[in-house]
């Protein structure tokens, strides 16, 4: 129950509120600015490479490219549109496109009435437009939110998480949500998601490979096994050619692509733990607004473990939307590998901060 | 006489300042644009209650003809909430309001028919929800208001702030304990079911 006095006591934190989504979306450009810092590179010799295999086959078919100068403009249009706008349009899809993999439904008519009223006070409470609510017919409850911005914002609730709390529980997980919602987490998660997934393609594709080298019958390996070596060649070729253009191009465009290479084989990493980090954090956060909103941290911690004790026992869910849940989707082990790659603090540390904010009034 | 090095530099020390200033006070009234924001999502919600007032008074009456003092006193207090004017006046008023709805409710309670009856249980939930939502309102606008009064207190706004003459806002806070009541839940009283908010 919410108290009689509405002073932030819960946290210490000072909050100033109608400076906390300036905040964020400032937060977000600094991160995506970080992030470009690292992705730029390896984007920059991806498109290179694209080129330098564009020449190889141009260069013999026609004469009238005689100076491999004249590649750099058409290098560097590609480079923009491969670094920025075609990420840039993946982007602009993404939430739809999670909403869809998720499988959740709209809200029939009629349906629903307690949730909606619970989503439209918790708008009220925060200063956020009205989400739209959907549905997934799963038992194991979760919940997640997805959308660019809290003006097209979705919040998906199991049917389970609305058969197994109680009103005050479902509340501060819709809270949870909300609070994601008004901090840009999905945006930031997007497009975090997004430039890993384009870093990591190449990665993930030769991983396919092996596996598909690995486990494929006789008529699949040899396929397989040559895209293997031409995906090695490949590389090798690109550290190769990149010096050799180094050398023609007078150093710097070929130094560039000869550091972009070696940035884009040890990034992909670094970025992924950056981004889990940053998407830990902004669990975190996003429990402490919770709270301060509903101003029920007991409520948060009992779903919780509502919600904790499910985790496993449904369907597997789709790694791309795994990230948005409320609660984690994918059963998750100790070990400093897996706290450094997962999405979400250890339900032990939430449910440890939120009840030291205490169970108040 | 043109590149007087002093010159120069209090001429673009002047303009820093100005500019700074311009940014400070489209902070100010920005923030003082989303705290009155903040209070008419308060004022909406306090109009639908004073609505439900009269159409829970008319559903008792039907039931209760005899207890006039109570649906008085609803009624005064409903109007004064409407008369009420600034933020504290009209938390107070909105706590008088509460106090005779506990009262209504206790006479409500010893009408199983009424208590059964449809529009009585649809009442409820419409003032309940209402309830609810001046809550949630209420800790919005606090919240802004907080920080707005902070910000027009403390260093770089506060020059600003006074010169433009920023007032701070007032808390939608009643200045009386005895008004400031536990939240009730009106549900449960209707429902006879008196543990109160846990």
């Amino acid at each position: 129950m919410r108290s009689a006095t509405d002073e932030p006591s819960v946290t210490s934190e000072p909050v100033l509120v109608f400076d906390r989504i300036d905040a964020n979306r400032r937060n977000t450009v600094l991160l995506l600015a970080l992030s470009a810092l690292f992705v730029l590179p390896a984007a920059a010799y991806l498109t290179q490479y694209l080129i330098l295999w564009l020449a190889a086959v141009i260069l013999p078919l026609s004469t009238r490219v005689g100076d491999p100068r004249r590649l750099i403009p058409v290098a560097i249009g590609v480079t923009v549109f491969g670094g920025i706008f075609f990420p840039y349009l993946i982007y602009l899809r993404s939430a739809s496109h999670l909403l869809r993999i998720s499988g959740a439904r709209p809200l029939e008519a009629g349906e629903g009435t307690e949730l909606r009223r619970l989503v439209e006070n918790l708008c009220i409470g925060s200063g956020l437009p009205v989400p739209q609510i959907r549905i997934l017919d799963s038992p194991v409850p979760n919940a997640l939110s997805t959308g660019l911005s809290p003006k097209d914002a979705t919040v998906v609730v199991t049917r389970g998480l609305l058969e197994s709390l109680d009103r005050r529980e479902l509340e501060g997980v819709l809270a949870q949500e909300l609070c994601q919602v008004g901090n840009n987490d999905v945006l930031l998660k997007s497009v975090l998601a997004t430039l890993l997934g384009i870093m990591l393609a190449p990665f993930r594709a030769a991983g396919r490979l092996f596996r598909a080298a690995g486990g494929a019958g006789p008529s699949v390996r040899p396929v397989a096994l040559g895209c293997l070596y031409v995906a090695a060649a490949y590389v090798v070729f690109g550290v190769g050619a990149m010096l050799v253009m180094a050398a023609v191009l007078g150093g710097l465009v070929g130094w560039i692509g000869v550091t972009s290479l070696l940035l884009f084989l040890g990034t992909p990493l670094i970025c992924l733990m950056l981004y889990r980090a940053v998407s830990r954090e902004r669990e975190f956060l996003a429990d402490a607004n919770a709270v301060l909103l509903t101003r029920n941290p007991g409520a948060l911690v009992r779903a919780l473990e509502t919600v904790g004790a499910g985790i496993g026992r449904g369907p597997p869910v789709d790694p791309a939307i795994a990230d948005l849940f409320f609660v984690d989707p994918r059963p998750t082990g100790s070990g400093v590998g897996r706290r450094l790659l997962s999405s979400h603090p250890p339900m032990r540390e939430r449910i440890e901060l939120l009840r030291r904010m205490g169970e108040p009034y | 006489m043109s590149n007087d090095p002093y010159l120069f530099g209090a001429v673009g020390l002047l303009l820093v300042v100005l500019l700074m200033s311009l940014l400070l006070y489209n902070r100010l009234v920005r923030g003082r644009e989303r705290t009155r924001e903040a209070w008419s999502g308060i004022d909406v919600q306090l109009r639908r209650r004073a609505n439900l007032v009269p159409m829970l008074v008319d559903t008792v009456k039907g039931y209760a003809r005899h207890e006039r003092s109570v649906f008085e006193e609803v009624t005064r207090e409903r109007g004064r909430l409407m008369e009420a004017t600034g933020a504290a006046d009209r938390a107070d008023a909105n706590g008088r309001l509460s106090r005779a709805l506990v009262r209504l409710l206790a006479v409500a309670e010893a009408y199983p028919q009424l208590r059964a009856s449809e529009p009585f249980v649809e009442l409820m939930e419409d003032l309940s929800d209402t309830e609810e939502k001046i809550a949630f309102a209420r800790h919005f606008y606090n919240r802004n208001v907080a920080s707005f009064n902070a910000r027009i207190g403390s260093f770089p706004h506060f020059v600003v702030a006074r010169t433009f003459g920023f007032r701070p806002f007032e808390f939608f806070r009643s200045t009386r304990d005895e008004l400031e009541a536990p939240r009730v839940d009106l549900l449960a009283v209707a429902k006879g079911d008196h543990r109160g908010p846990p």
